[in-house]
């Protein structure tokens, strides 16, 4: 895959795992140019507390709006649930989603057909091969994929060849102390 | 009419700022940076950059050249715009004079309007943008329509000025400045 894939220096804990998911995504998926974040954080609205941003970091320690950007044929960041749990305190779990976010035209150019589940298809298959990383659903839709984010100002839409969708799982990690 | 070098001169008189952080896209040319004034179109109002304009216009991301291209359009049309707001909208504009010379002696007041027709010009492009990116989040619809055209409170009393009422009154005062003699009547009594 070509494009840009945001990592960041010395992960810890979940944002380790993250970027392992992250970078395997970025290197075997099948697309071109796409824009990979790691995991994103809330930031509430100025006003309104109840309404979160979605933020990432960039490599280079910036925060940036990892939502659609048409300069890139796909984007993807990661948000976690706010709780992780543990049985032993060693290893942690924690429900995870891995938002993309694509132009499915520039992404398969030459597919026939609608490519909304081909693109679902290349990221599970990505996914399968990641043991931290263990999916439990796939969702579409605007509730589904951004939850309690403030989609107001999201022009893009569920409409060819534009296309979101969510993969939600079980990420894993260890916390040695 | 205004001469081509007349357009010119306003169009050198604001500029477009340098792109600041945007990897790709390359530096803008000298004739858009150009400003004799020193001042430039973010001055007008800060939403109004070549960053934004870059993130804003067309269906995909331009390259330098169209930047370039779609930059001095804005500028060669707010040129004309602006001088035929403050000279063929006057009562005492003359289509026979040549207004060469009052351009160059009033550019200190024609600028401002150009800066503000620009502003406007390009405000508007944003709000009818296709792209999808974090502008075009940022410059949503209402903030957009506010700030181009300002609030008024429920008995129509304007609380904030928008753009397009800030170059009505530069248009205005430069018409003073450069035609400070009202119209004159000159005619019989008809009573």
């Amino acid at each position: 895959m070509t494009g840009n894939n945001n990592t960041l220096e010395n992960p810890k804990g979940s944002d380790f795992a993250i970027q392992r998911v992250q970078t395997l995504l970025f290197n075997k998926l099948p697309w071109e140019n796409v824009q990979m974040y790691g995991r994103a954080v809330k930031v509430p609205h100025p006003e309104e507390k109840t309404r979160f941003t979605p933020q990432v970091r960039k490599t280079n320690g910036d925060h940036a709006d990892p939502l659609r950007d048409d300069a890139f044929a796909a984007n993807i960041f990661f948000t976690v649930a706010d709780r992780a749990n543990t049985a032993e305190g060693v290893l942690y779990k924690v429900e995870c989603k891995i938002i993309v976010m694509l132009d499915l035209k520039k992404v398969y150019p030459n597919f026939n057909g609608l490519a909304d589940e081909k693109a679902h298809e290349d990221v599970l298959r990505v996914l399968k091969t990641q043991k931290n990383f263990a999916p439990t659903s796939i969702g579409t839709g605007l509730k589904e994929c951004f939850g309690e984010f403030d989609v107001e100002n999201i022009k893009f839409t569920d409409i060819q060849p534009n296309h979101f969708f969510c993969v939600t799982g079980q990420l894993s990690y260890n916390i040695s102390c | 009419m205004h001469s081509e070098t007349t357009i010119q001169y306003v169009m050198g008189s604001v500029g477009w700022n340098e792109p600041i952080n945007m990897p790709g896209i390359g530096a803008i040319s000298d004739l858009n940076k150009a400003s004799s004034t020193g001042r430039l179109f973010n001055g007008f109002h800060a939403l109004v950059t070549s960053e934004d304009v870059y993130k804003t216009v067309g269906d995909d991301p331009l390259n330098n050249d169209q930047l370039n291209a779609v930059l001095l359009g804005f500028k060669k049309q707010g040129a004309l715009e602006a001088l035929t707001l403050i000279f063929n909208n006057s009562p005492q504009y003359n289509p026979l004079e040549d207004y060469a010379g009052t351009v160059v002696k009033y550019i200190g007041v024609i600028h401002r309007v150009y800066g503000y027709v620009v502003a406007a010009m390009a405000m508007q492009s944003m709000l009818t943008s296709k792209r999808i990116n974090d502008v075009e989040r940022k410059t949503r619809y209402g903030l957009l329509k506010t700030e181009l055209e300002g609030v008024k409170n429920e008995k129509g009393v304007t609380v904030s000025r928008g753009l397009i009422s800030r170059q009505a009154y530069a248009v205005s005062e430069a018409q003073k400045i450069i035609f400070p003699n009202d119209v004159l009547i000159i005619g019989e009594n008809v009573w």
